[in-house]
């Protein structure tokens, strides 16, 4: 049995929707991932969990810079949805970013649990409880 | 001066009986005193007062004035006992006093300054504010510029550090993986030339944070960055010893930035004969905080000692950076009030010694 059942990713660069793919998969991290391309295209989807009900995915790794809606847009709306489907997810923020404000501001968010500095590898992403 | 002489000069023509100026001059007593915000003061006695008295008051003024603005940082003070229109020239430039008064002067040199600063230093402040507004909107501006910039150089960068980290991890041919140790290698200096520059810009920029700082707190972040330069072997936690430390007040990012530089040469130029060890020691004192970083590296030789701070130099047998790190380093601890010296053997090691102010004002 796997950690977590779903892991989102939430990715602009298909380059590193791939690398992010490959480390949680070697991992073993979880059953199944769901990339998307963009902030919005995965509030869509967890707007449709909240709806349907459904299990939202329990771990959502989240670029920042993303062109339209970047990740903390995406954090702002997160914040609205309803807690019986926050209180699910957790949210890893991952960066090429140097800029210590990014940082500070990514954690003052209470469902983001880590910011981790690109590239996501294997001892990254494990040194969090999820 | 010289204005100050050439009304004079102008004025002398202008009287009825005939003074000579050198007469003048040498009877003058003149004398500059110097104040907190270093205006100078002229004073003039009994004589100064009287080549003007054959004017009007409002002409004397006015020449007053003009010697004034010709040289801003000059206030006259007039001492005599004839001085006519005393009240008009309580303002602006000028000070007329009465022997008599004389006792008054200190508080009304302070007066002088005061209401001087008040009435031509309000302009100028103004412009002053306008042109600080400006500025920190360019800083704003040239720091969200500098972060996104180095965001997009570096975001190809951790692209292809993500995926040689899978391929070192998929591909198991011998060969394969010493290829990818220096693509990697490669990578991760272009790397670091993005974080130093950054980190430049940004000690330039930014106002000092000062927080209450103790080393062992810093040292798992320190750690953390400098994970790349470990192979087998060389694990960095193990190499830093913290020898004496001790609470100080500090800016946290610039001294991480001085940490990480120092520290990462010591690793990089390690003795290849043994294992890297780094101690670092905190001592306070009355006025300086000294810190000490010393390692039992390569050593640097005597001529390359006295270079090493400047930008872009490299020793060339052994250098691998871009040649800014120490200049950072230099320039980082200026900002904090500090200084930094260099000892060192070569075979035996390194030691910086740096000196940062045992305390800050509060709102710097």
């Amino acid at each position: 049995m796997k950690s977590v059942h779903t892991v989102a990713i939430i990715e602009d660069n298909p380059i590193d929707v791939f690398i992010n793919t490959r480390v949680i998969e070697q991992a073993e991290l979880a059953e199944e991932i769901l990339p998307f391309n963009s902030a919005r295209e995965a509030l869509n989807y967890l707007n449709s969990c909240a709806e349907l009900g459904s299990m939202p995915p329990e771990l959502i790794i989240l670029d920042i810079r993303m062109p339209d809606m970047d990740g903390f847009d995406f954090l702002e709306a997160f914040e609205t949805m309803p807690e019986t489907l926050k209180q699910y997810v957790k949210i890893i923020m991952l960066s090429s970013s140097l800029d210590p404000v990014d940082e500070s501001l990514a954690l003052s968010h209470s469902s983001v649990v880590a910011f981790i500095s690109k590239p996501l590898t294997r001892d990254k992403i494990l040194q969090f409880p999820i | 001066m010289n204005s100050a002489t050439l009304n004079i000069f102008r004025r002398k023509s202008n009287l009825g009986e005939p003074i000579m100026l050198n007469e003048l001059l040498s009877d003058w007593q003149i004398a500059e005193l110097s104040f907190a915000d270093s205006a100078q003061i002229l004073m003039g006695d009994q004589k100064f007062a009287l080549l003007f008295y054959a004017g009007s008051s409002e002409e004397l003024v006015r020449i007053s004035l003009e010697i004034h603005h010709a040289n801003p940082g000059i206030q006259i003070i007039v001492i005599g006992d004839q001085v006519p229109g005393m009240a008009i020239f309580h303002s602006k430039a000028i000070l007329a006093l009465q022997t008599s008064e004389i006792s008054q002067l200190p508080d009304l040199l302070n007066e002088l300054l005061n209401s001087h600063a008040s009435a031509s230093q309000q302009a100028a402040l103004l412009e002053l504010k306008e042109k600080n507004t400006e500025l920190e909107k360019i800083n704003f501006e040239l720091d969200r510029f500098v972060y996104s910039a180095s965001h997009d150089l570096r975001s190809p960068l951790t692209s292809v550090l993500g995926l040689l980290y899978l391929l070192r991890v998929e591909v198991k041919e011998e060969g394969a993986q010493r290829y990818v140790d220096l693509m990697e290698e490669s990578i991760l200096k272009l790397d670091n030339i993005i974080r130093d520059i950054v980190a430049y810009s940004r000690n330039n920029r930014t106002e000092l944070q000062i927080e209450k700082i103790q080393m062992k707190d810093l040292m798992p972040d320190v750690e953390a960055g400098l994970r790349y330069l470990e192979s087998p072997g060389i694990n960095i936690q193990d190499s830093v010893k913290i020898e004496h430390d001790n609470e100080f007040p500090s800016d946290r990012n610039r001294l991480m930035t001085v940490l990480n530089n120092l520290i990462s040469n010591s690793i990089k130029y390690r003795h290849p004969a043994r294992n890297p060890e780094v101690f670092v020691s905190v001592e306070m004192g009355e006025e300086f905080v000294t810190l000490k970083i010393r390692d039992n590296g390569i050593g640097i030789k005597d001529y390359h000692l006295g270079k090493i701070f400047d930008m872009f130099y490299r020793t060339s047998d052994h250098s691998t950076g871009s040649g800014l790190g120490l200049y950072i380093v230099k320039e980082t601890i200026k900002k904090l009030g500090g200084s930094i010296d260099v000892e060192s053997e070569v075979n035996q090691g390194t030691q910086f010694i740096i000196h940062l102010p045992a305390y800050y004002q509060e709102n710097l």
